[in-house]
C-alpha cells in the first residue's frame, strides 16, 4: 500500500495494530452493528467475511441511529460488539450502558465524548478528514484486511462505500486521501480497473435512455427522469437502442457512438441556456470491479453502492449486507427488485418537491425545500444531494430539505464544497439546530441531517439561520 | 458540432471576433474551428483522442464563450448611459 502522508502511515499502522488485538481478545461471538446505509452495510460485510473466514461467530444488525432503547437493547445480547461507520458520536453512552472493554468502535464521523476503554479506530483522530480521506468501510477494510489471506472483495466494498458517501470529490469524481491509497492496492492486485467515461448511472446494467432518465450526478430538463423523451432523443441523434431484440447499455456504444450523444447532450443543454458546469459532471472516473461478472451492477463501483444504497433506505440492510458479503442468488434479485423500487420513490419525491408550487423559500444564507407529506422519509437524503448537484455552483447558500415521518420531521442539510473548505461545518449545524427544539442531529460537514419534532420546524428554522449566521461570519477567506 | 445562438447578429460577430484567435492553438489529435452563420456560432471539432478529450474541449469552448459574451453585455453596457 502506498502511503501519501505521515498521517495517513500513521493511521494505517494503528489500524494493524487495533487488528492484532481484535485476534488476540479470542472472541467466539460477535455482534456486529452497523449504520443502515450503503457505507455502514460495506463496513459490515468486510467484517462478516472476516469473521467467517476465521471461524468466529457473528450476528449483524444494522441501526439508524445509536439512541438509550438501541443500546439496552445491544445490552442484552452480552457480547463483544463492533460498532462499524457509526458509535464515535455516542461515546459517553456506549460507555455507560455496554462494557467497555467488549466495544470496539471503526467509525469515519467525528467522535464525541471520552472513549473510556474502548477500543476506537477513527480517522479524525489522526488528523485525517473522514468526510474525504476515508469512509467507514474504508477503515473496517484497513482493519480486517489483516486478518485474512484473500482481502481483495474487502478491497472493493471499501471502494464502494467510499462512492456511496460521495467521497469522490475529487478532479474528475475521483476518490482522494487514503481511498486512492486502497484503489491503488487493487488496481495492483488486479480486481480495480479505473476508467474515464460518462457516469451515467446502470452503465453495466440498464437501457441507454433508462440510464440517461435514471441519472442523478446532474439533472437536464425534460431527459431526467422522463425515459421516454431520452428514448425519442437517443433515437433523433440516430443512436440505436436496441441491438436484436436487445437492449443496449452505455458500455455497448462505441466511441463515435458517444461522441455523438455528447455533441448532442451539449446541444441539448446549450439550446436550453443551461450552464456548461453541468456537463462536468457527466464525466468521472470508472471504478470496475474485474473479478465481478460483466453485465451486472456488481461489476461498477458506482452501480454497487447505489445497490446497497437502495436496500439500506428501503430497510432491508439485511438483503444489502447478503449481496455485500457475495451472494449472487435469490436475495441478490431481490435487492435489484428493491432497487427499481427505490428509484421509483426517488424520482416521484424529487417530481414532487420540484414542481408543487411553494416548496421553495430561499433566504440570504438558506436555501429550503420543505417536502412535508410530498417527499417520501425514506428517500430524503438521495433526493437532497440531487437538488444540490443540480444547483449552480456559485450558489454559496446551506441547502435544507425535509420529509415527515409521523410526528417526526427529518432534515437533510446539504453544505457547498466551497464553503466547508472555509470552515463552515454542516455536521454542527445539523447538531446545534436540532438541540435547540429537543431532536438529535450531526453528520459530516458537507452532508448532515437531523430529526426532530415536526411541531418544532419553525424554531429549529430559526436555530439554522442563527447557527449559519455565525458560522459565516467565522469563515476563511478562500 | 455545436450551434449557440446569440439573438443578435452583432454580439455573435462580437464573440467570434474574441474566440477565434484561441483556434490557432494546435493540440495533437484535435482540429477545431469556428465559422459565424447570422446570429449563431457553429463550432466544429475533430478529435481522434476519444470522448473525454472532446468533453473537455466542448466544455472549455462553451466556458470562453459564455465568459466573453457576460464581458462584452458588461462593456456594452458600461457605453449605453
Amino acid at each position: 500500500m502506498i502511503i501519501q502522508s505521515e498521517a495517513q502511515k500513521n493511521f494505517v499502522s494503528k489500524a494493524r495494530e487495533l487488528a492484532g488485538k481484535i485476534s488476540s481478545l479470542d472472541w467466539e461471538d460477535v455482534l456486529i452493528v452497523f449504520h443502515a446505509d450503503a457505507d455502514g452495510t460495506a463496513a459490515a460485510a468486510i467484517a462478516c467475511i472476516a469473521f467467517r473466514s476465521m471461524g468466529i461467530s457473528f450476528c449483524a444488525r444494522s441501526v439508524k441511529q445509536i439512541d438509550k432503547a438501541t443500546l439496552e437493547n445491544i445490552a442484552y445480547f452480552s457480547k463483544p460488539v463492533i460498532f462499524l461507520d457509526i458509535g464515535s458520536g455516542y461515546l459517553n453512552e456506549i460507555k455507560t450502558i455496554l462494557d467497555p472493554s467488549k466495544v470496539v468502535i471503526l467509525d469515519h464521523h467525528e467522535p464525541e465524548g471520552e472513549r473510556g476503554g474502548i477500543l476506537m479506530l477513527n480517522p479524525n483522530e489522526y488528523g485525517l478528514n473522514g468526510s474525504s480521506d476515508i469512509s467507514g468501510s474504508g477503515v473496517s477494510y484497513l482493519v480486517f484486511k489483516n486478518l485474512v489471506d484473500d482481502f481483495s472483495r474487502m478491497n472493493e466494498l471499501a471502494v464502494v462505500g467510499a462512492l456511496a458517501d460521495l467521497q469522490d470529490a475529487g478532479p474528475n469524481r475521483s476518490l482522494l486521501g487514503l481511498n486512492s491509497a486502497i484503489i491503488l492496492e487493487g488496481e495492483e492486485n488486479g480486481s480495480i480497473l479505473i476508467e474515464e467515461d460518462f457516469i451515467f448511472f446502470g452503465r453495466e446494467t440498464l437501457p441507454i435512455h433508462v440510464s440517461i432518465a435514471s441519472s442523478s450526478n446532474f439533472i437536464i430538463p425534460g431527459l431526467t427522469g422522463d425515459e421516454n423523451v431520452a428514448l425519442n432523443f437517443l433515437t433523433s441523434l440516430g443512436i440505436e437502442v436496441k441491438k436484436d431484440d436487445s437492449w443496449r447499455t452505455f458500455n455497448d456504444l462505441s466511441e463515435a457512438e458517444k461522441s455523438r450523444l455528447l455533441t448532442g447532450l451539449m446541444q441539448y443543454m446549450v439550446d436550453l441556456g443551461l450552464s456548461p458546469d453541468g456537463v462536468q459532471n457527466m464525466f468521472g472516473k470508472i471504478y470496475v470491479f474485474k473479478y465481478e461478472p460483466k453485465g451486472t451492477v456488481l461489476r461498477d463501483g458506482r452501480e454497487f453502492s447505489a445497490l446497497l444504497n437502495s436496500c439500506a433506505r428501503m430497510g432491508f440492510s439485511h438483503i444489502g449486507l447478503a449481496v455485500a458479503i457475495g451472494e449472487k442468488g435469490r436475495l441478490f434479485e431481490e435487492a435489484q427488485r428493491i432497487s427499481r423500487e427505490y428509484r421509483a420513490v426517488v424520482s416521484k419525491s424529487l417530481s414532487n418537491i420540484l414542481s408543487v408550487p411553494g416548496t421553495r423559500v430561499e433566504s440570504e444564507r438558506v436555501l429550503l425545500y420543505n417536502g412535508e407529506g410530498i417527499v417520501d422519509p425514506r428517500v430524503l437524503s438521495p433526493v437532497a444531494s440531487i437538488i444540490s448537484t443540480s444547483l449552480p455552483k456559485n450558489l454559496e447558500k446551506i441547502l435544507v430539505v425535509t420529509a415527515a415521518e409521523d410526528d417526526m420531521l427529518k432534515v437533510s442539510i446539504r453544505v457547498p464544497k466551497s464553503l466547508a473548505q472555509r470552515g463552515f461545518n454542516g455536521g454542527l449545524l445539523a447538531s446545534s439546530a436540532a438541540r435547540h427544539v429537543g431532536g438529535l442531529g450531526g453528520g459530516h460537514d458537507v452532508a448532515s441531517g437531523a430529526i426532530i419534532p415536526r411541531r418544532r420546524f419553525q424554531s429549529f428554522m430559526e436555530a439554522v439561520e442563527k447557527n449559519a449566521k455565525e458560522q459565516f461570519s467565522k469563515l476563511r477567506n478562500a | 458540432m455545436l450551434k449557440v445562438e446569440f439573438g443578435k447578429p452583432s454580439l455573435a460577430k462580437l464573440v467570434y471576433s474574441s474566440i477565434k484567435p484561441d483556434e490557432l492553438v494546435e493540440v495533437k489529435g484535435i482540429k477545431a474551428f469556428s465559422e459565424i452563420k447570422e446570429d449563431a456560432i457553429v463550432f466544429r471539432v475533430k478529435c481522434k483522442r476519444g470522448v473525454m478529450s472532446l468533453a473537455y474541449t466542448l466544455y472549455e469552448y462553451l466556458q470562453y464563450l459564455k465568459l466573453i459574451q457576460e464581458a462584452v453585455l458588461i462593456l456594452e453596457e458600461a457605453k449605453c448611459p
